[in-house]
């Protein structure tokens, strides 16, 4: 594994954040990690949402299971985490 | 919003609240006879303009203050101004080139 | 000896030029430090300033300024305004005096490059007052901030921060860096004398003494807008320089300067002045709102003169206006959230009086920032102040230096504008920011901001404490919350009935 850093933008925050994290990981557990700077701090907590990865630069909305290694991100570049429904 | 507040010919002074503030208030009106002035009294600071042109005379001011007044004492309360100036030692001039 | 009037021999003495005979022009004005654009000497000796003073007056004028602002000092120093005031104007002060105080200094050296590289004669004349003005702008504003250091620490830093790494200090240097150190004479009487001082200082130094009037605090009212009339004389300059510009096919080169350091002078200012106005000032005390300080000053006063020069809004304009309901909100709620980065102690500035303003003033308001707000006085209204603060770092912009940040909340469009260039990703806080660092990425290509520190493992530990290690912020410092959460009191109040 190796910590790698993108800028989180969710949905609603005023702000981007950068976040390390592991390249291993799926994009629900890229999604978690974004979410911890966000939700809940400046962004109200939608429960009956989840938060799907979405390259900021094409609007491709990355699978769930996949590894964030995988979708060739380059350092720090950004993605947006979109409250949807599935 | 913006594109109105674009659209003004207002020009003149900005002052500094005081003594020479409120004469030059006295001084433009007589400077600028049959102009409409605007002034807005910010507290610290007072806009006092007319539309396309306004003047500023040394004689003027000296009556508005009864002493004598050197024209570059203004520059002590001449906060900023809008328009282009003029200075001599008789008068300011406050101008626009283009009417909007 | 006969004696003239000032009006007969001012125009003789002050463009007194001279024809080199032993040394070739371009090496007493070489271009890189004159600019002069291959438009002859001749020409800039047309160099006409409007605000015309000679040197005896000036001395005179200084000194009866000088004597005005240290009287108000001394005749107010008993009453000790800044121990009874309230903690977000403070905050208010401190800001100020740190992000500017050292950069008027700075400023004498941009002055003194045209006094001595610009070949107009008579720029080379007010650009010597210039000089001396800034001087007495470092020095009031070092020395009326210096009597409160022992206060609190915080208070050093109206000498300290642009000597640090702290972030916004870092932005404000790369942006005064850019406009004053790294330009030719000509440049620098069109983007710092024209543009900035013309333009932005009036907000800062005319717009706040308004609001400062009206908090009490007479002694730094009048020794900001005593630096104001300094600034309006020697802005001058530029429009003059302009003006020979225009008339020699220049118009362009002159039109793309303001264009840029329009921009990035905005984004410094939605930082420093936007938050001061609408969120610190007290409430009773707030004379007008940031934006309508803006359209009194920038729109209707600023960029209607540049209309009579002949010149035109910046291209972005529409962007620009859209981000007068925007920028300072967000970048507000950021410097807030990361408090303990900044040497002062932000004000909330979101009781529901407050807000009730904001939303009057800035409709929308309630639904936007004031979600993001909603999430934040929930947090500290059920005691969860850990969730008001940072555990990562927000990504900055490359240009402004400052975090890219946008609308949250039902307009949410905060959005990263990415370059890769040179096999490097930049990342830009708007498509004009992106622009400036695209018409000259050889002068801006190498700065590394806050987050390029970090991720070059020059922060140790890569963390929130290794980060105010780096910034050099030490308790005491740091900022808090400046009136100890009680803004949400009347909102604790309510979650208990």
């Amino acid at each position: 594994m190796a910590m790698f850093p993108i800028a989180s933008n969710v949905e609603g925050d005023m702000a981007i954040m950068v976040v390390m994290v592991d390249d291993e990981g799926t994009m629900d557990e890229v999604a978690k990690a974004c979410a911890y700077h966000s939700v809940g701090r400046r962004v109200a907590p939608r429960p009956d949402k989840i938060l799907r990865v979405r390259r900021s630069s094409t609007g491709e909305v990355y699978p769930r299971d996949m590894r964030l290694k995988e979708a060739g991100l380059l350092p720090t570049e950004c993605v947006d985490l979109i409250f949807s429904d599935a | 919003m913006a594109t109105e507040t674009l659209r003004n010919n207002r020009v003149g002074p900005i002052l500094r609240a005081g003594d020479v503030a409120k004469a030059a208030v006295q001084a433009i009106e007589r400077d600028n006879p049959g102009k409409a002035i605007h002034i807005d009294d910010r507290t610290a600071y007072i806009r006092v303009e007319c539309d396309d042109e306004c003047l500023l005379t040394r004689a003027s001011m000296e009556l508005a203050l009864g002493r004598p007044f050197e024209m570059r004492e203004i520059e002590i309360s001449l906060g900023s101004f809008s328009g282009n100036i003029d200075t001599s030692p008789e008068c300011i001039r406050f101008y626009f080139n283009k009417h909007v | 000896m006969t004696s003239l009037k000032q009006d007969e021999y001012y125009d003789l003495i002050r463009g007194v030029n001279w024809t080199p005979k032993y040394v070739p022009e371009e090496e007493i004005f070489p271009e890189e430090m004159s600019g002069s654009r291959g438009i002859p000497m001749a020409q800039w000796e047309a160099f006409d300033e409007p605000y015309k003073v000679t040197y005896g007056d000036y001395v005179q004028t200084q000194r009866e300024k000088d004597a005005g602002v240290y009287s108000v000092k001394a005749g107010l120093e008993r009453a000790n305004y800044v121990k009874t005031a309230d903690p977000g104007w403070v905050s208010t002060l401190q800001a100020h005096y740190g992000a500017l105080a050292v950069a008027e200094y700075a400023a004498a050296t941009a002055e003194a490059r045209m006094a001595r590289f610009s070949k107009a004669p008579g720029n080379r004349v007010v650009a010597t007052f210039g000089m001396l003005d800034e001087m007495r702008h470092g020095q009031l504003q070092l020395f009326f901030s210096h009597e409160h250091t022992r206060l609190s620490r915080q208070w050093d830093w109206a000498h300290k921060a642009l000597y640090t790494n702290e972030w916004a200090a870092i932005a404000a240097r790369h942006m005064f860096d850019d406009m004053m150190f790294t330009r030719d004479a000509i440049s620098t009487a069109i983007m710092l004398t024209f543009a900035f001082e013309t333009g932005f200082t009036n907000m800062q130094f005319l717009g706040l003494s308004a609001d400062a009037a009206e908090a009490g605090d007479h002694t730094f009212s009048n020794l900001i807008s005593s630096i104001q009339t300094d600034e309006s004389r020697h802005a001058q300059q530029g429009g003059a320089i302009l003006k020979v510009m225009v008339d020699n096919g220049k118009i362009d080169d002159a039109q793309h300067m303001i264009d840029v350091i329009f921009w990035r002078t905005w984004k410094l200012f939605s930082v420093l002045t936007g938050p001061i106005m609408d969120y610190y000032t007290p409430l009773e005390h707030r004379k007008q709102s940031f934006k309508e300080f803006m359209e009194e000053w920038i729109i209707g006063q600023f960029v209607r003169q540049l209309d009579d020069l002949g010149l035109k809004k910046p291209w972005y304009w529409d962007t620009f206006v859209a981000d007068l309901d925007q920028a300072h909100h967000a970048i507000h709620v950021g410097v807030w959230f990361y408090r303990p980065t900044v040497w002062w102690n932000p004000a909330a500035g979101a009781s529901p009086e407050e807000r009730a303003w904001l939303e009057q003033k800035y409709p929308g308001w309630n639904t936007t920032f004031g979600r993001t707000w909603d999430v934040i006085t929930d947090n500290i209204v059920r005691g969860r102040l850990n969730m008001t603060l940072p555990e990562t770092l927000p990504l900055l912009c490359n240009m402004s230096n400052v975090p890219i940040v946008g609308t949250p909340g039902d307009k949410w469009n905060t959005k990263d504008y990415p370059l890769v260039y040179e096999g490097r990703l930049y990342h830009f806080g708007s498509p004009i920011d992106r622009w400036c660092f695209e018409q000259e990425p050889e002068r801006y290509k190498g700065h590394m901001n806050f987050i390029d520190r970090v991720l070059a493992g020059l922060v140790q530990p890569p963390d929130m404490a290794g980060a105010l290690a780096y910034m050099g912020l030490a308790p005491g410092e740091m900022g808090e919350d400046a009136h100890d959460y009680a803004w949400a009191a009347a909102y604790q109040r309510k979650a208990a009935e």
